[in-house]
């Protein structure tokens, strides 16, 4: 009986200590959530002739915020893969109503128009897509035509007056015309005399009433938050451009900023131009303003008021005298310094938990004279904040951004007024298909992680790269969507710090579709397993 | 299960009547009742403990532990600061039967208990927040802007006990000393496992945490008691 109980009691406290070894800790994972970045903002940049980008982009932030910019993988050394650019704040770092996040991005590439894209975000604004497009500058597209001239120097100066006229091609009709004095001399950003034997002046005239020109515009669309007005003061404005012209010039190879006295300019405009508040046709005698761009600091700064008048060859034009190199904008200006930002709500129950990407377009009360146009990717009860409304009505439209298919139009009578503007998405005639892509990453000896979110763009199997489109954002690993179809196959692209990654051919067989990548599970997409495998270990790191 | 702890139970009131009868009245002048404070792995309390028979006896009593422990410790790796918080209190009776009177020496002491005890807090709270700072790419996180992991455990209310222990089943003293060892038996707790900021997606952890805490079901007790004569 002793030995029974005796035995019995080692058993009994044997047994209980060994069943509370159990390390609570036990294969727990302590996994930072990849979605680190809470604030993004995505440029999309296009060739502004629709053909393929140049590889050697290269994208520079500056600006007050700056220093809290990143790419969505959280690196300081921002690139454009594919032409996207992914913008990231520094997780510390809020947005508030009174001081809102402002940044500049500079995009530049060899033979390109630089650009100089200035960044608001709003609070609540976690994600935004802007659009630029990069000119080539020896080159006319529909909305831009280009007039390069080389005139020898004696001196550093003219010796006889210079003539140069952008051409009128078939889809830009209008043209931009200089007149150098001869005896003039030039100077760069420094104020120094340039010394050399050949002056090379270049002028890019673009079609204000063609809306493939709003992506050349300068700045990202026609609202500015960096305008120095007539006041002199600085603020945020809406441009309603009757024409714009590009003009540089280069001796020595330095670039020319300013003359030892006046050039000549006239800009023809587009004659369908209705000035600010007014339903009519702009008309000799009316009265323009004229702001310049320095895309250094992508700031515009008013230069003067001018007349419309009739040029030799009978069209409306605007004529100027200036002492210095830019970007010229000629039309009306509208401060929007003491505008509110709005929100859009957009409902659409059809579209159950899945995004759709969408256009939406904002035109003036004609309907026709398109003002902006902006990505945005939308879902049932979705609130977008919006900045860089003109202070005008405006007509709106929402379109499907595969399809073009107009979903909900209206008007918006005091856009500058803030608050909230419900647009609700008409259901399309079809049932719509809500497909799931779900991403699961599987780190060498951690297991699934929470994946980043990125953006995903698609194009139908097979089509040229030129044809990808912003399918939407893959968060935590899952994008909802209904933009795919099933049956239909596709190539996806993504894009991860300064790498790419495609998956060619992939077919929709069912509406939810789970793809696991880790070591364990087979490598998909066109790359090589061991590139698969290095983008498995960057998003592995530190996890 | 709660039948055969009823039949255990019935088991021991009738063997502590029949016992009884069965024992000698050589010992008529031991104590038969005490105050007890106890301290022990369950925490510290009082007791009262009442000689039925010199073969059985029962205590009712509570206890209370109090719990909190700071470390750092590595969690796969990672240097993570832990904070565990845990109160376990009840209020208990527990029956002891001394087997071995006829015996001598130290087998004469042994008595086997079994009881069960009503937690009133049974409950623990872990917090583990990273330790250090989080390298995002070229982002520099601070421990406090990761979240934390909040691991909250709960048992049932009522438990069984069984244990062990020595005591002087005729104790001539005033004040004598026991020592019991033996567990309450919880249950499978309920645990829950949340997260805050970047930490904020814990499912697969709360399954493992969930795995993890099934194996705490048992409160182990080892505890010494300090008994005062009452009558």
């Amino acid at each position: 009986m002793k030995k029974i109980f005796t035995l019995l009691s080692l058993t009994f406290l044997l047994g209980i200590l060994n069943y509370g070894c159990r390390n609570p800790a036990y294969q727990l994972n302590v996994l930072f959530d990849g979605d680190v970045i809470k604030y993004k903002t995505t440029i999309m940049l296009v060739e502004a002739d629709g053909a393929a980008l140049p590889a050697n982009l290269k994208v520079a932030v500056s600006g007050q915020d700056a220093a809290n910019v990143y790419d969505f993988a959280g690196l300081k050394a921002i690139t454009a893969p594919n032409g996207v650019i992914t913008l990231g704040i520094d997780p510390k770092i809020e947005p508030t109503a009174t001081r809102p996040l402002q940044f500049n991005v500079q995009v530049t590439a060899d033979n390109y128009e630089p650009r100089n894209i200035p960044v608001t975000i709003l609070p609540n604004q976690f994600s935004q897509i802007l659009r630029a497009a990069m000119l080539k500058v020896i080159s006319n597209t529909p909305a831009s035509a280009v007039k390069t001239v080389e005139v020898g120097l004696t001196g550093g100066a003219t010796t006889a007056p210079v003539s140069l006229v952008t051409p009128a091609t078939g889809t830009v009709t209008e043209v931009t015309s200089i007149s150098i004095p001869a005896g003039t001399s030039f100077r760069n950003a420094a104020g120094e005399l340039l010394s050399g034997g050949t002056l090379t002046a270049r002028a890019i005239n673009f079609d204000a009433g063609n809306p493939a020109a709003l992506d050349m515009f300068p700045g990202a669309d026609l609202s500015s938050p960096n305008v120095k007005g007539p006041d002199g003061q600085v603020g945020s404005a809406f441009f309603v451009p009757a024409g714009f012209t590009d003009i540089d010039m280069f001796v020595g190879g330095q670039e020319v900023k300013t003359f030892s006295q006046d050039i000549n300019v006239g800009i023809q405009i587009n004659p369908d131009f209705q000035p600010v508040g007014t339903t009519e046709d702009v008309k000799v005698g009316d009265k323009l303003v004229v702001y310049s761009y320095q895309n250094s600091t992508g700031q515009w700064q008013y230069e003067k008021e001018v007349t419309v008048t009739r040029d030799a060859s009978q069209k409306l034009a605007v004529a100027f005298a200036t002492n210095h190199l830019t970007v010229f904008c000629v039309g009306n200006v509208v401060s929007t310094r003491n505008c509110a930002p709005s929100t859009f709500t957009f409902t659409a129950p059809w579209l159950g938990s899945s995004t759709l990407t969408t256009a939406v377009q904002l035109f003036r009360m004609d309907g026709e004279t398109l003002l902006d146009e902006e990505t945005v990717i939308v879902s049932d009860g979705r609130v977008v904040p919006v900045t860089g409304l003109p202070p005008f009505a405006v007509r709106y439209k929402v379109l499907n951004a595969s399809t073009r298919n107009v979903l909900a139009e209206g008007t918006i009578n005091s856009a500058c007024n803030g608050g909230n503007i419900g647009i609700t998405l008409g259901q399309p005639g079809q049932p719509v298909q809500q497909v799931t892509l779900t991403l699961v990453v599987s780190c060498p000896g951690v297991g699934p992680i929470v994946p980043p979110s990125f953006t995903l763009f698609y194009k139908p199997a097979g089509a040229p790269a030129s044809q990808y489109k912003l399918l939407g954002e893959v968060q935590k690993g899952m994008l909802k969507t209904v933009m795919l179809t099933v049956g239909s196959s596709y190539d996806f692209r993504a894009n991860w710090g300064n790498q790419t990654k495609t998956v060619n051919n992939k077919t929709i067989t069912s509406l939810d579709l789970s793809t696991a990548v880790g070591e364990e599970f087979d490598f998909f997409g066109t790359n090589t397993p061991q590139y698969n495998r290095s983008l498995l270990i960057e998003a592995c790191k530190n996890r | 299960m709660k039948r055969h702890f009823t039949s255990l139970i019935l088991g021991f009131v009738v063997a502590a009547v029949t016992g009884a009868s069965a024992q000698t009245t050589a010992d008529s002048s031991r104590t038969r009742a005490y105050l007890s404070a106890h301290v022990g792995t369950s925490g510290a309390g009082l007791d009262v403990k009442v000689a039925v028979t010199p073969a059985f006896g029962f205590r009712a009593g509570a206890s209370i532990l109090p719990f909190d422990y700071n470390t750092v410790m590595s969690v796969r790796a990672q240097p993570a600061k832990i904070d565990i918080q845990a109160d376990f209190n009840n209020a208990h009776l527990i029956l002891d039967w001394h087997p071995f009177l006829k015996e001598k020496g130290l087998s004469k002491k042994a008595f086997v208990s079994l009881g069960a005890g009503y937690f009133w807090k049974a409950e623990g709270t872990g917090t583990a927040s990273y330790d250090g700072t989080y390298q995002y790419g070229d982002i520099s996180i601070p421990s406090s802007e990761l979240g934390e992991l909040t691991g909250v455990v709960e048992w049932n209310k009522v438990a069984p006990y069984a244990g062990i222990g020595f005591a002087n089943p005729f104790p001539m003293r005033k004040v004598n000393v026991s020592f019991s060892v033996g567990a309450f038996y919880m249950g499978r707790p309920d645990a829950t496992l949340t997260g805050t900021k970047l930490l904020v997606n814990t499912q697969a952890n709360q399954r493992q945490f969930d795995e993890n805490m099934s194996f705490y079901r048992f409160l182990p007790v080892a505890q010494v008691s300090l008994n005062f004569s009452l009558f």
